[in-house]
């Protein structure tokens, strides 16, 4: 059998991960904020780096290619794990499926099971008024459009600009792979509120 | 505002001093400069050989077009010829081939992708106040109160005007809007009041409406006496009725019997009819209303409501249809680019309309036949049959945009023997162009000079800013070039375009003159002013007028002030509707007619089309920009939540449509914007397994032609 890219990163992930994971795990009382946006039902960040055997089954069992590796050591304690990068290729929450692909074939638990698609933690999507088109003269709501929660997560301000409702949001990435700009005016960024283990 | 650099188009921003968009533009104007440079533009005239496309030369391609249509001319009669232009092209460039085919050729076979959007509306004020065209302006948002959006996404649809609604509402606490759509589109979350009818069944809460503002005796008796008829059809025929007997006929529509019909609430019908009755009250519509089969009648109601109030002709007061397209109004209603129309109010029904034409023109007297040509739907249907044997598509993409599409491309491409030849100018190859014998590149917008008209009545022009690609020429010029060979094949009378214009400078003086003495004189909007001015707006009969902002209004409306419609009876800000019979409008008793098919058991959804906010109509244009393609990278249908449990169908899967005609498959959109038992579906994609108008009907209007795009039966299945 050839190893293909994916592969080799697998088990190169799994070789620098694992230690540096429960080494992360050793240091007591530091909350570790997540530099990455996880896939969904990750544990807290310190959690999920102890548990995670970067085994890259999430990857593999991911029908939509949402979540890589994140390979290399700028990736630090990270290195080995998985991660989504939502401006490329955001998580489609397995539309069309009836489970998280993800969750279901993780062998440790890093990543639990949710009760339903909106009680995902992610990450937040925030929008960049100095960068979004709606906010600079330019009728644009490809955010909300892209929203699997539309109206609710994204909804409208008074002159129809998207605005991103903090406690619905689920951090999928759907709006700022949308989003014309470049860069992207709706980032997402990693969810800090896992760090304290809360799901609010 | 363009900026080039080194000839190059490199950004857009709005004009903040434009009267109309104040410096806001929608997303897919911004990444126009991307569009204009695709690496999928046509640079060079293709013939279909074998199967295959091969370049040729200009002379060639023109050679073989003029040949083919003089051909069919000599050997089928002038009808076996015909055009199929499109509001997207420049207002000279339709006046042009209409010129041509009408005046020269001698077909009436002239249409334009308006008749799918727009001919309902033209339908609706010509029957209600005798002309074609609103009479209110965009300033009537600054004055408005109410705001009844009917069939309509503004929000999406026309992004620039709608900020300019929700600002007026964010200023004024006092501004209310009320929507009146089955879907729940982007604009009903302003709304102070949405009524949502079972999909076809609109007309009944207009009329109890109607009925409410008379019952309540918020109706203008005074008004209504002036300026209002009351008409019905009996047995075919129009005939006048009373105040009283409209009132009789609008018992049939109390709001509880309306809300036995479409399913509103009879509450939410007297609330809106209140607010409309207070006013000052904006109605604004679009292809919720025109894309029926019951279009026109649709439109004469919403003119009924504004004139039993009285709420038309004052600030803020006015029933305005939004065109679709940039140059619907200008390019086709105005110039008479359409089967059974002329230039400028005229018919080609009408004996002293054609001959004024033909003088005009330097036609034969005779040459425009007095019946009208194919609409849309029959032209491309004859098509199909052989009988038209050439025939020319210009800047629009019928082989995308027409319903039931199955048909209408089997009509352009299927190989048989004495197919007819069909010649496609485009920019970028379409769904239509593949369906071609010729194809012709065309020069786009910023690449070539012309006049644009918008719903208000505002003529602006378009200066070229840069050079078009490659061979790319632009429409003007081939039709031109195509009138010239024409004339040299004898088909087309010696020296009837061929020497008369250069560019479309050079037509418009002609244009203006065909308009000198109609009620669209625009004899004051020279080439010289309009470089000058951010557009002006017709009637402007001379060079010193400012433009009219509303029509029918002594003061304001110049043709009040002389020629054949002059009163100087009249104080200024009286009304006049001086096109109309007797100068009274006339407020129409329409029946409330099912759609051409309803919903049923074996097919129990509504299915309607439409548009999102960063897609242009078929997609042409604005999917060649990666970052409005990657907003809606694929086609989506809508579904109801409590239809989708039903269904067992989830977000995101993909699912079947499929209609007495054909099918597409799509991913679904779980969401709760279309009503329970409807769906709906953009039509921007040119992907073939998600082509929704291989499902939608060709059923169309009696009156306006234009096809019931907004209405048909389908059934869903996860695929």
């Amino acid at each position: 059998m050839s190893w293909n890219r994916r592969q080799f990163m697998l088990v190169a992930g799994i070789a620098t991960g694992t230690g540096i994971g429960a080494w992360v795990q050793r240091r007591p009382g530091r909350a570790l904020e997540p530099a990455l946006v996880r896939p969904p039902g990750a544990r807290s960040e310190a959690e999920f780096l102890a548990t995670c055997i970067r085994c890259g089954q999430c990857v593999t069992a991911c029908p939509f290619d949402s979540i890589k590796l994140a390979v290399g050591v700028q990736f630090g304690v990270s290195n080995g794990s998985p991660y989504v990068d939502t401006r490329e290729t955001p998580c489609y929450l397995c539309q069309g499926r009836d489970r998280l692909e993800c969750i279901a074939v993780c062998p440790t638990s890093a990543l639990q099971p949710v009760a339903d698609d909106r009680s995902i933690r992610m990450g937040l999507a925030a929008i960049d008024e100095s960068k979004c088109l709606a906010y600079n003269g330019t009728v644009c709501r490809s955010c909300w459009h892209a929203c699997p929660f539309p109206n609710e997560a994204i909804r409208f301000d008074n002159r129809l600009r998207p605005v991103v409702d903090m406690s619905t949001c689920i951090g999928c990435g759907l709006c700022d792979h949308a989003c014309p700009t470049d860069p992207t005016s709706i980032p997402v960024r990693p969810n800090v509120a896992l760090s304290t283990g809360s799901r609010t | 505002m363009l900026g080039v650099r080194d000839g190059q188009l490199v950004s857009l921003r709005g004009d903040p001093e434009h009267p109309t968009t104040k410096g806001l533009v929608c997303a897919k104007a911004l990444f126009l400069p991307k569009i204009v440079y695709s690496e999928d533009r046509l640079n060079y005239p293709m013939v279909r050989r074998n199967g295959e496309f091969v370049r040729i030369g200009w002379d060639e391609a023109m050679n073989l077009l003029a040949e083919k249509f003089a051909g069919a001319i000599k050997k089928h009669g002038t009808d076996s010829v015909a055009f199929y232009g499109s509001g997207q092209a420049m207002s000279e460039e339709s006046y042009l081939a209409n010129r041509l085919f009408k005046g020269g050729i001698g077909t009436n076979n002239v249409e334009g992708n308006p008749r799918l959007c727009m001919a309902s509306a033209v339908g609706g004020y010509v029957t209600t106040f005798g002309k074609d065209e609103p009479m209110g302006c965009y300033d009537d948002i600054e004055h408005a109160k109410v705001f009844f959006l009917v069939g309509s996404n503004t929000a999406e649809c026309h992004p620039v005007i709608f900020d300019q609604i929700l600002a007026r509402k964010q200023a004024g606490r006092d501004v209310l809007i009320v929507v009146l759509d089955p879907r729940k589109s982007p604009v009903k979350h302003v709304a102070d009041i949405h009524l949502d009818p079972v999909p076809g069944f609109d007309l009944a809460v207009l009329h109890a409406m109607a009925q409410t503002i008379i019952a309540e005796n918020r109706h203008d008796r005074d008004f209504i006496d002036k300026h209002a008829q009351f008409k019905i059809v009996r047995d075919g025929k129009p005939t006048n009725v009373s105040f009283d007997d409209y009132v009789k006929f609008l018992d049939d529509f109390t709001p509880e019997k309306a809300e036995r019909i479409c399913g509103v609430s009879a509450n939410r019908i007297r609330e809106a009819a209140r607010l409309f009755a207070v006013g000052p009250t904006m109605s604004l519509w679009t292809m919720g209303l025109n894309q029926r089969t019951t279009g026109v009648w649709a439109n004469n109601l919403m003119h009924n409501l504004h004139l039993i109030t009285g709420q038309i002709n004052k600030p803020g007061a006015t029933s305005f249809s939004l065109t679709g397209q940039p140059n619907a109004c200008g390019g086709v209603r105005d110039t008479g680019s359409l089967c059974h129309i002329l230039p400028y109010g005229r018919s080609v029904s009408k004996a002293d309309h054609r001959a004024e034409m033909e003088t005009l023109w330097g036609s034969k007297p005779g040459t425009i036949p007095d019946e009208p040509g194919l609409h849309t739907i029959a032209m491309f249907e004859a098509l199909g049959e052989d009988k038209i044997q050439a025939m020319l598509i210009c800047t629009t993409n019928p082989g995308h945009s027409l319903p039931n599409c199955h048909r209408h491309r089997d009509a352009m491409g299927k190989p048989r023997p004495n197919k007819p030849f069909v010649c496609v100018i485009d920019a970028y190859p379409t769904r239509t162009t593949e369906l071609a014998d010729l194809v012709l590149p065309a020069a786009m917008w910023a690449e070539k000079t012309g006049v644009f008209g918008m719903s208000e009545r505002r003529y602006q022009l378009h200066p070229q800013i840069i050079s078009p690609p490659g061979e790319a020429r632009s429409d003007f010029d081939v039709i031109l070039d195509l009138a010239g060979r024409l004339e040299d094949l004898g088909v087309v009378q010696r020296g009837y375009i061929k020497g008369k214009f250069k560019t479309t400078d050079d037509i418009w003086d002609e244009m203006r003159q065909a308009s000198k003495g109609t009620a669209y004189d625009f004899m004051g909007i020279t080439r010289k002013r309009l470089h000058a001015e951010r557009g002006v707006r017709w009637p402007a009969p001379t060079e010193d007028h400012p433009g009219t902002a509303r029509r029918y209004v002594k003061g304001e409306d110049p043709i009040l002030d002389r020629g054949p419609y002059a009163d100087n009876s009249l104080s200024p800000g009286d009304t006049k509707f001086y096109a109309a019979p007797d100068h009274r409008a006339i407020v129409w008793l329409r029946p409330v007619k099912p759609p051409a098919e309803p919903a049923d058991n074996e097919y129990p959804f509504i299915l309607s089309t439409g548009r999102v906010l960063e897609h242009w109509h078929t997609g042409t244009m604005t999917m060649k920009a990666d970052e409005l393609r990657r907003a809606y990278p694929e086609a989506f249908v809508e579904i109801n939540p409590e239809d989708a449990r039903e269904l067992g169908i989830r977000n995101g899967d993909q699912v079947r449509i499929t209609s007495r005609r054909g099918e597409a498959v799509m991913k679904s959109r779980v969401v709760d914007m279309p009503r329970k038992g409807m769906v709906f579906a953009p039509f921007h994609w040119e992907d073939d397994r998600a082509f929704i108008n291989y499902v939608t009907i060709d059923a169309f209007d009696p009156g306006s032609k234009q096809p019931e795009f907004k209405i048909c039966a389908v059934k869903l299945a996860k695929a």
